[in-house]
């Protein structure tokens, strides 16, 4: 049994063996916000913030998630509401498939908190471990680098 | 990375219409995690499935237990071959692939058996459990035995013009590309849900429900009606959902189990159940007299179609087609072959069968270009075909626009990026470690020109269905075809709107029972094909309002006469509903002669790319620092979706020159993960400046032509001209690796 | 898709009680930042019957100096390096390193006593570890002992510690003035994993130390080609004979990365840059150290 703080509601949940904080997030909590594409650390589909820090969920053992506080993508604002991350992507047409935007969003997020007026290659390095196969990133990096204030 | 369009916005009566860049509607649902992917689906009491795979290029089966696997608490069914109720073979225009293996595997990874359990880890197990005896047997993997044996699915010669033409000037090259893989974000998934009567609801990631439909029904041996498939969110396609892979199982186990069944492949069993991209190897010769005028060109291109036929038909029947590229010659004989492997099936992807070949006609027009002394841009325009001129190959007149010349030029005349990548190390190729200095790259650029048809082609027939009705509160489009992220969504929403005036547009995605087929989300097609079905309907709806309120102008309020509204939409359907229901074809295609001769193709699209990249030559790495083009568009209907289009395109084949591959040894993928199939990030994009060309086409809404795979077809040919530009070293091979470069 | 075996979950406070639980569940698998260890746990790469979670015990992720000694803890993440000022002060090149390593939500997660650990020959802390002469400081049954970085691998994924034994930290002497470098081959921008990493460090007196990684079953140091520099400039040496100690250095295989006669070329080229690299840091210029990443 682990608890679990997300998106400032407390849950329980009992995973399984190894079962991953991604899995426990989309299987046993219904938040299926964050996509599972690789499984192994290389695409932040399953992007999350824990504790203060951005984590890959599928690398992380749920079990070991225990008491902490995880803010996915359902939460990045309140309901109703866009983050603006959220809006300059869905604006600056960052969106085509939308199966790598939640991970993108939740990065996103995590740097803009941290950076509120990053660089170009900031943002590029923050999100290099973000896949996008749709979209060649041009619009993504418009989104982020017009929210940042500053041209590319 | 900013782009510059040509497109001015068309003055629209109404917001949101053609030539605008409107929001997607499915943008926030999509940002907040909202969107209900294929794989997000859920039902009470459902299943899992997960699939049984054969871990050898070829073998017999001896024998399959499935006692293992059901003796573990939470199993409910392990199925095979034998249990196919109907057909027992898929396939889309042969059926030639066993739903589940027939008694021998021909390929690594293809389906033995499936099972169903309580959740997804039983189910994983369960297919671990089940005892399958195979007996190896010698596996044929090398095309060139194939061809040699005659193990082949598809053999063209396209023969046109004077066979004994001569150039002065000639050259010749071997060259090869490697099998790439989609890699769409979200891997295979759905969810099938038994009706109770023997019939059952598939909700699965798709690019054609109907085609899917018609070898569903028929290998669960049911009435067409008993087997229903719904569109799920599509976590990108790009060919990949193009066959299919899950969707008789999933309906197998949930008429078996009489439970609803879900199955998600893991990533590394999405590279096994998906076709790639064909690897080739293709020979060339290009004859041309002194001054530059192409007359002879020669090939022989073998696709391995791997170990069922796909669309393997179809794709080498474009390369054969294409195999020149977009010139003028007087004479062509090219072969081509698809053949028949244990390699993993290979089938469609962005671009089908027109990116090997450019890759290779490109390199022969750069090599041209230097025996002959001239410049390549130069040699190109001097070729170049044009609408109503006959392609080299089919000799099809060529109808619409086909603005060769002027995609090269407009692109040529655009400025190239500064010189050298400066001093910020995060600028210079190679990974992140402190690898190269700026002293160390050498900067080329490299320049090339790729065309493709246009939709269906060799007299298949073609067509598209959608449903416009009227709604008190606006318009209600109806369609099967697939939105896989391309943004068809918002593009059907702005054609109806500026059809009819009516800002308020819903686009629906209805299942196989509700609507005819839309085709296939492939080959560029749903613009035109589905938008101009929705042109259609639209236009329809919005004169038989008209007609009822006797004449005026059509608008969200409802008719309007002198700015006054004389009838609202509720009182234009106080007589009946207004709803029309539309099959759109395009302009017929005839099959081909012998050699490959006839109307075969409904309309091209052509496309350039300049690449410039620099490069470290004794580390042999390359960072690609800008691809630059222009693209004949027709008209441009969403500019800001369409630039997305040509930016995504362009990372694709940035991909494939130089880092994708699936590594295949004697039939089996070594790299099927994340890990080892490197894909480009953020990091590795380059900037991208786009000119569209906006010529209208001759059939299609508004002339505009489809734009999804023109970007993938010459961006890779551009960035290996671009390195062999920086570096001196032929490179025939993509992707280029960093051997290649460093000459290792 | 996760293939659960069963396992107990423990969570220490302590060190003696993370012991004791390791003395009672033999090939118990000790679980820090996770990022190897939960994918091999899901692919069933390892089964243990027992996972022993240590990010409980306190202390563990600190980074300090005392007494000449830089101490970084088993919980100390690649992120907490890079920005941890006392690591950018005394052991440069391992944070270099630490900037190559996977992507940001990999490297919040990812311990670099947990990338010796699992001890893959590309390890990205390994050949920097090796020319700072770092020591494994373990504590087991049989009380504490230290093991220098020298004798810490022994094959791919093998390393060292013996049954019981957990890592309480990574000890490194000041190395005092030096110029350092990590060079890593990776063939694009984005995340990848070594085909040849180089540590290189340039101490007063044309004094060097070489170590790879990812051209052999495990990350190595090379004295004779540091026998060969000593003495010199980095220029001095004879590049062929470089090159043939580089030859000679390495064991390289072919794989879906990189082919082996590319790696052996590689390692040649980086290692000439390198040590141009670490002896112009040395003298107070060559290139900054790392990247600017926030």
């Amino acid at each position: 049994m682990i608890r679990l703080t997300v998106n400032g509601i407390e849950h329980t949940a009992e995973p399984a063996g190894a079962e991953s904080l991604l899995a426990t997030l989309r299987d046993r909590l219904g938040l299926a916000g964050s996509k599972d594409a690789c499984e192994q650390g290389e695409c932040g589909s399953c992007s999350v913030i824990m504790d203060g820090e951005l984590v890959c969920s599928c690398l992380v053992m749920a079990a070991d998630a225990d008491g902490s506080e995880i803010t996915t993508v359902e939460g990045l604002a309140p309901a109703g509401e866009l983050h603006p991350v959220q809006r300059a992507l869905v604006e600056a047409h960052g969106v085509q498939c939308g199966y790598c935007t939640p991970g993108f969003a939740v990065a996103a997020a995590h740097l803009f908190e941290r950076e509120p007026s990053p660089s170009a290659d900031d943002i590029k390095e923050a999100l290099s471990g973000n896949i996008c196969r749709c979209t060649g990133y041009g619009a993504i990096l418009r989104a982020l680098t017009g929210l940042a204030g500053e041209e590319p | 990375m900013t782009t510059t369009p040509t497109a001015v916005p068309t003055t629209t009566a109404v917001a949101g219409g053609i030539g605008t860049s409107p929001l997607r509607p499915d943008g926030i649902p999509k940002v907040r995690g909202e969107f209900a992917f294929s794989g997000d689906l859920h039902e009470e009491g459902m299943l899992w499935g997960a699939t049984v795979r054969s871990p050898h290029a070829r073998a017999r089966i001896l024998s399959i237990d499935p006692a293992p696997a059901l003796a573990i608490p939470g199993v409910h069914a392990v199925l095979t071959q034998d249990d196919v109720p109907g057909r027992k073979t898929c396939g889309q225009a042969v059926k030639d692939q066993p739903v589940l293996a027939d008694g021998e595997t021909r390929f690594w990874g293809e389906p033995v058996a499936v099972v169903a359990a309580d959740d997804a880890e039983t189910a994983a197990r369960a297919a671990a459990a089940v005892a399958v005896r195979y007996e190896p047997l010698d596996a044929l993997t090398d095309p060139g035995e194939a061809e040699r044996q005659g193990s082949v699915f598809r053999t063209m010669h396209v023969v046109n013009g004077d066979p004994d033409r001569r150039g002065e000037v000639v050259v010749e090259g071997y060259y090869e590309t490697g099998t790439i893989d989609q890699a769409m974000l979200g891997t295979e998934a759905g969810l099938a849900v038994p009706d109770g009567e023997g019939g059952v609801d598939l909700y699965v990631a798709t690019q054609w429900i109907h085609e899917d439909h018609e070898q569903l029904y028929a290998s669960l041996g049911v009435e067409p009606g008993a087997a229903r498939i719904h569109l799920s969110g599509i976590g990108g396609a790009f060919g990949a959902r193009e066959d299919l892979t899950l969707q008789i199982h999933l309906c197998m186990l949930a008429l078996h189990t009489g439970r609803p069944v879900k199955m998600v492949l893991d990533r590394a069993e999405s590279f096994a159940a998906h076709v790639h991209r064909h690897p080739s190897r293709m020979w060339y010769r290009h004859e041309a007299d002194p001054d530059g005028t192409l007359v002879r060109v020669e090939a022989k291109l073998i696709f391995d179609g791997g170990a069922y036929q796909t669309t393997s038909h179809a794709v080498i029947a474009n390369g054969a087609y294409f195999a020149m590229g977009p010139y003028h010659c007087e004479s062509v004989d090219v072969v081509g072959i698809a053949t028949r492997t244990n390699n993993p099936p290979n089938g469609a992807m962005r671009g089908f069968g027109a990116v090997q070949v450019c890759f290779a006609y490109e390199a022969q027009m750069d090599k041209l270009a230097a025996a002959l002394g001239m410049d390549p841009i130069d040699l190109r325009l001097r070729n170049a075909l044009d609408a109503g001129d006959r392609l080299p190959t089919t000799g099809q007149v060529i109808e619409g626009a086909f603005p060769v010349a002027e995609v090269i030029r407009s692109l040529a005349a655009m400025p190239l990026p500064d010189a050298g990548p400066g001093g910020d190390p995060r600028h210079l190729p190679g990974g992140a470690g402190l690898t190269t200095t700026a002293a160390d790259i050498r900067r080329g650029v490299g320049f090339a020109v790729g065309f493709k048809n246009i939709a269906f082609a060799e007299s298949f027939d073609d067509y598209a269905e959608a449903r416009v009705t009227l709604t008190p509160d606006g318009l209600l489009v109806e369609t099967a075809a697939a939105e896989v992220g391309q943004g068809m969504v918002t593009v059907l929403q702005q054609i109806a709107r500026t059809a009819t005036g009516i800002e308020q547009v819903e686009v629906a995605f209805v299942d196989t029972a509700a609507i005819g087929s839309a085709g296939s989300t492939s080959a560029s097609r749903q613009t035109q094909m589905t938008g101009g079905a929705v042109l259609e309907a639209a236009e329809a709806v919005r004169d038989e309002a008209l007609r009822r309120a006797g004449g005026g102008t059509l608008s969200g309020e409802g008719v309007l006469r002198d700015g006054v509204v004389v009838a609202t939409l509720a009182d234009v359907l106080a007589e009946g509903p207004i709803t029309e229901l539309v099959r759109f074809r395009h302009p017929p295609t005839t099959a081909p002669s012998e050699t490959g001769q006839g109307d075969l193709h409904a309309g091209f699209s052509v496309a350039a790319h300049r690449a410039v990249v620099d490069v470290d030559p004794d580390l042999g790495l390359v960072r690609v620092v800008q691809v630059d083009t222009a693209q004949d568009v027709g008209k441009a209907l969403h500019p800001a979706a369409l630039v997305g289009q040509l930016e995504g395109g362009i990372l694709q084949g940035v991909g494939m020159a130089v880092m994708e591959e699936l590594r295949i040894d004697d039939g089996v993928v070594r790299n099927a993960s994340f890990t080892d199939y490197l894909l480009p990030t953020i990091l590795d994009a380059p900037d991208v400046e786009a000119v569209l060309i906006e010529e209208p086409d001759h059939w299609g809404p508004f002339g505009a032509k489809g734009v999804g795979e023109p970007p993938t077809i010459s961006s890779t040919a551009a960035v290996v001209a671009a390195i062999r530009d920086a570096t001196g070293r032929d490179l025939t091979r993509a992707p280029v690796r960093p051997e290649d470069v460093a000459g290792v | 898709m996760t293939i659960a075996h069963d396992f107990a979950y423990l969570r220490p406070a302590t060190v003696p009680d993370a012991l004791a639980m390791l003395a009672d569940h033999r090939g118990a698998m000790v679980l820090a930042g996770g990022t190897d260890v939960v994918p091999w746990l899901r692919d069933d790469a390892i089964t243990p019957e027992t996972v022993v979670d240590i990010k409980d015990i306190a202390g563990f992720d600190a980074i300090d100096v005392a007494d000449g000694v830089l101490r970084i803890g088993p919980l100390v993440t690649f992120s907490d390096l890079i920005a941890s000022p006392v690591a950018a002060e005394h052991v440069p090149a391992l944070v270099e390193a630490s900037h190559t390593v996977a992507s940001v939500g990999v490297r919040n997660r990812a311990t670099v006593v947990g990338n010796i650990c699992s001890a893959v020959p590309s390890c990205d802390a390994g050949p920097p570890l090796l020319v700072y002469e770092a020591a494994v400081e373990v504590a087991g049954p049989g009380g504490e002992r230290s093991i220098p970085v020298l004798e810490w691998f022994l094959g791919p994924r093998t390393q060292a510690l013996a049954e019981g034994e957990l890592v309480t930290g990574i000890t490194i002497p000041l190395p005092g003035a030096h110029g350092g470098c990590y060079a890593k081959l990776s063939r694009y921008r984005g995340e990848d994993l070594a085909q040849v990493g180089v540590a290189v460090l340039a101490l007063p007196g044309n004094d060097y130390r070489v170590a790879f990684g990812a051209v052999g079953p495990v990350p190595f140091r090379a004295p004779a080609i540091e026998e060969r520099l000593a003495g010199g400039g980095p220029g001095d040496a004879d590049p062929a004979a470089l090159d043939a100690l580089v030859d000679e250095a390495i064991s390289p295989i072919d794989d879906v990365r990189a082919s082996k006669e590319y790696r052996t070329h590689m390692s040649r080229v980086m290692l000439r840059r390198s040590l141009a690299a670490a002896a112009a840091r040395l003298d107070g210029g060559g290139p900054p150290y790392g990247e600017q990443v926030i």
